[in-house]
């Protein structure tokens, strides 16, 4: 459901972001987002058995998000030492979490990634290049490459839904109401309710994922279990390889305008310069200035020997081509 | 050298000029110089917003498509260049990156940046073919264009056809390193081979991209030992006219009385 102002009026966690909550506690694992996702953006399945590829040990499917899966739900076992049902399934969401802090916007040469008004992260297909840099950029690797169309494409909350009101297509459709949408911090309020209620009832390691993660995400999800249980990495920082490659950019300006502030100034100190005029002389097998003298012999004590060096040199190649003559 | 004169007609003032790179290296050169350039015009428009500033998204898919397929001629270049020359040039060339330094040439080392700022009335050491410094130069030139190449590669192949994303991550990181060092490196390599350093004056442009001559006086004064072995050995020295361009004399018969071979 869509909440209102007026619902969270008075209270101090009230900001102008929505988010969306899954609670995966909630989770009966039948999939229906995703094909409410698929519907939602038009975006084509595999329609021949062969081009299906299952997963071989769980429920995932498809194996990986591409640029025409937004969404998939991950299948996990946890064993749970109930003899005559050992396991519990564990199903996370796969999706963009949509940071306050967002590293594909920050990739992103030409704009195409940006952050919506409500805190949405949204890739303009229309001026994507493909570069894929947002991709390199977000900590989870989460837009991907649509060779088709050559865009990068990602989960955008269905803002075409939004516009009109509506709900995103995957909240809409969730059934066992393990999907929810609204302001951010109403969202975070029922998350921490739930997870008290979870611990009340056994699952110590229930928490609230998304709060704080790269300046908060826009996707709060309610765990159960611990992050690793869900396949979860939390990340707090972009990824190393992107700090790094922004950084090439101010230092190679930085090193650009430094080497060529240096050939400009240096062209100053070129006044007065004489550059002499050389011959070689055969006879004497030297370098001569104009007025006969030997070309750098004071300045440069080694110059001898490099001469008696060639000369040797010369001289045992001469040596080589005669006795191979004779 | 032999004194054989062709044709009595010599005039009195002539020029030495000795052959300093062969056609196969000049036109690798100039084919380099014209894809390297598309490809960092077309890198800087499609990876930074200055591309997206100034221009619009199917431009840039031009620029895209244009950064690829000159990438590829780029490589196709360096092959050729290997297959053309395949004991003078490439090889030749990374033989002399990895020769030996002798004390000369550690001194021209030691001394290059200081006479680049400020010669005053000092000269630099006598060197072979390949000065120490450019030697330095052109080993991060030909390990950073490698790199280019290989992370070029694995970004173009893409993860959509298997290539790990962090690995992805990694080689664009690589892209970016890169290209800092070859802009920095370029401004250089500019300045001293462009014709721009007062030392080596405007012709120093034309010893590559022109006919590959160089002059006596310059080959001894900027290279000295190589200068010398070639005017001693003579194979490649050609005696021509003052006023003359090498590149005449190799190119139009009418010229050819006048040398000295």
């Amino acid at each position: 459901m869509l909440y209102n102002i007026n619902d969270v009026v008075g209270s101090s966690m009230v900001n102008d972001d929505f988010a969306m909550l899954f609670d995966s506690s909630y989770c009966m694992g039948c999939k229906a987002c995703q094909v409410a996702c698929k519907q939602e953006n038009m975006l084509p399945s595999p329609m021949r058995d062969e081009e299906y590829e299952f997963s071989p040990d769980g429920y995932t499917y498809p194996l990986k998000n591409d640029g025409d899966n937004f969404l998939r739900m991950v299948f996990h076992e946890v064993e749970n030492g109930n003899g005559p049902k050992p396991t519990d399934w564990v199903i996370a969401r796969e999706s963009c979490y949509h940071c306050t802090i967002p590293g594909c916007v920050d990739a992103c040469p030409t704009g195409a990634c940006h952050v919506v008004g409500n805190g949405s992260v949204d890739i303009d297909p229309s001026i994507c290049i493909g570069c894929q840099f947002c991709t390199s950029g977000c900590p989870w690797s989460t837009p991907k490459y649509r060779e088709r169309d050559n865009i990068n494409a990602k989960c955008w909350f269905c803002q075409d839904r939004l516009s009109q009101d509506q709900e995103p297509a995957c909240v809409k459709t969730c059934f066992p109401d393990a999907l929810d949408w609204g302001y951010r911090s109403l969202m975070l309020k029922k998350a921490h309710e739930r997870v008290e209620k979870l611990q009340e009832e056994g699952f110590a390691d229930a928490q609230v994922f998304g709060e704080h993660e790269m300046g908060g995400l826009h996707l709060i999800q309610v765990l159960k279990y611990s992050p690793e249980v869900y396949g979860l990495k939390p990340h707090n920082n972009l990824p190393f390889t992107h700090i790094v490659s922004n950084l090439t950019k101010p230092i190679a300006a930085v090193g650009f305008m430094g080497a060529l502030g240096f050939t400009l100034l240096s062209a100053k100190h070129w006044k007065g310069h004489i550059k002499p005029v050389l011959h070689y002389d055969p006879a004497t097998k030297k370098t001569l200035t104009e007025d006969g003298k030997i070309w750098f012999e004071d300045e440069q004590p080694g110059a001898e020997d490099i001469y008696a060096e060639r000369d040797a040199k010369k001289q045992a190649e001469a040596d080589k081509r005669e006795s191979e003559v004779k | 050298m032999a004194e054989q004169v062709l044709s009595t007609q010599m005039p009195d003032k002539v020029i030495k000029y000795i052959e300093r790179h062969k056609k196969p290296t000049r036109q690798w050169h100039t084919f380099n110089f014209i894809t390297v350039l598309v490809l960092a015009i077309t890198g800087i428009f499609l990876f930074t917003p200055i591309g997206s500033t100034l221009l619009n998204t199917q431009v840039l898919l031009i620029g895209k498509i244009l950064h690829r397929v000159f990438a590829v001629l780029f490589i196709i270049n360096w092959i050729v260049w290997v297959m053309r020359e395949p004991d003078t040039g490439w090889l030749a060339s990374l033989k002399h990156i990895f020769a030996p330094w002798n004390e000369n040439d550690r001194k021209f080392m030691a001394s290059f940046f200081g006479y680049m700022w400020s010669p005053k009335a000092g000269h630099m050491p006598r060197q072979d073919f390949v000065k120490s410094g450019q030697r330095v130069s052109d080993f991060f030139m030909y390990f950073i264009l490698l790199m280019f190449i290989v992370t070029g590669l694995v970004l173009w192949i893409g993860p959509q056809r298997g290539i790990p994303q962090g690995l992805w991550n990694f080689f664009k990181m690589g892209h970016d390193i890169c290209f800092m060092g070859w802009l920095i490196l370029m401004v250089f390599h500019v300045y001293l081979g462009g014709g721009l350093f007062p030392a080596y004056g405007k012709q120093a442009a034309f010893w590559m991209f022109g006919s590959g001559y160089v002059t006596e006086d310059d080959g001894l004064y900027h290279w000295g030992k190589w200068a010398e072995d070639e005017l001693e050995d003579g194979r490649n020295v050609l005696e021509i006219p003052y006023g003359v361009k090498p590149q005449r004399v190799i190119e139009q018969e009418e010229y050819k009385k006048w040398v000295r071979i």
